[in-house]
């Protein structure tokens, strides 16, 4: 039986040890959606790495800074959205981590994970930069609700 | 996340136990790699049998070990690599940048005694 609606938030001070508890509510929050195991696994890294994302490039690890998490479940799709307070960044611009010059290089690997794991990355940056990912859920469904803006 | 390590006919395996991930086992990582250059190894056996999850700051500090190592001289090798850490390496190409073996006593052997 597909989840019912469920949304849950939490905010975390830019610490890189609280981007642990975000892992495990998505963690949490994906299993009531019924992923499982490579799904699983994949969603919560992406969701891992915006989160991380945030507190060290978004929010330059200023601890006293908010980064915002949503997380909403429907019948049909898996919708995080994660909030900081940085100015953004161009991620078209953002190098090809397996271009054969850049496999080398230490960084640069966060928004491709997130790219690769989740359905849909969109970036949008007034104010702050949020990133919103979005998972559709396996079984299809006649539900006809749709997803609102979280 | 804690790194057991030991010699093993003159290899040093470095076994990372738990996550490899920003602002805790990486810097752990890059610490047990560090020191066992300082100490002066030049063959190192990373076993990740016990690495639950490594993320992009994980990978980071594998590509900088390996970059630290080889400026030394040394060469890392990677083995027993869990199903998920292996996917993560695989969708990055970070496999082709490392040796990797399946265990950590082909790991070892592999470099010639």
């Amino acid at each position: 039986m597909p989840p019912v609606h469920a949304e849950v938030r939490l905010t975390i001070h830019s610490r890189y040890e609280e981007i642990d508890l975000v892992d495990a509510l998505a963690e949490a929050v994906l299993k009531y959606a019924k992923f499982s195991g490579e799904d699983l696994e994949h969603a919560s890294l992406a969701v891992r790495e915006a989160a991380a994302n945030a507190v060290e490039h978004g929010n330059g690890q200023h601890s006293e800074k908010p980064v915002e998490v949503v997380m909403r479940v429907n019948a049909r799709v898996l919708t995080i959205r994660v909030r900081d307070q940085g100015d953004g960044f161009d991620p078209l611009a953002l190098p090809d981590p397996l271009a054969p010059e850049n496999l080398l290089k230490p960084k640069g690997r966060g928004v491709f994970l997130m790219q690769r794991f989740m359905d849909e990355v969109d970036f949008d940056f007034a104010p702050g930069t949020v990133v919103t990912m979005r998972k559709h859920l396996a079984a299809p469904t006649t539900d006809k609700q749709t997803e609102e803006e979280v | 996340m804690d790194i057991q390590s030991r010699n093993r006919e003159g290899v040093t395996v470095l076994e990372p136990r738990g996550k490899i991930t920003i602002g805790s086992g990486d810097v752990a990582l890059r610490k047990a790699i560090n020191e066992a250059l300082d100490a002066g190894a030049t063959q190192i056996v990373l076993n990740m049998k016990s690495t639950k999850r490594l993320d992009s700051s994980g990978i980071a500090e594998l590509v900088a070990s390996r970059s630290a190592a080889e400026s030394r001289g040394a060469e890392i090798k990677l083995s027993n690599l869990p199903r998920k850490v292996e996917n993560v390496l695989n969708i990055t190409q970070i496999f082709s940048i490392f040796e990797i073996l399946d265990d950590e006593d082909a790991a070892v052997a592999s470099f010639g005694g």
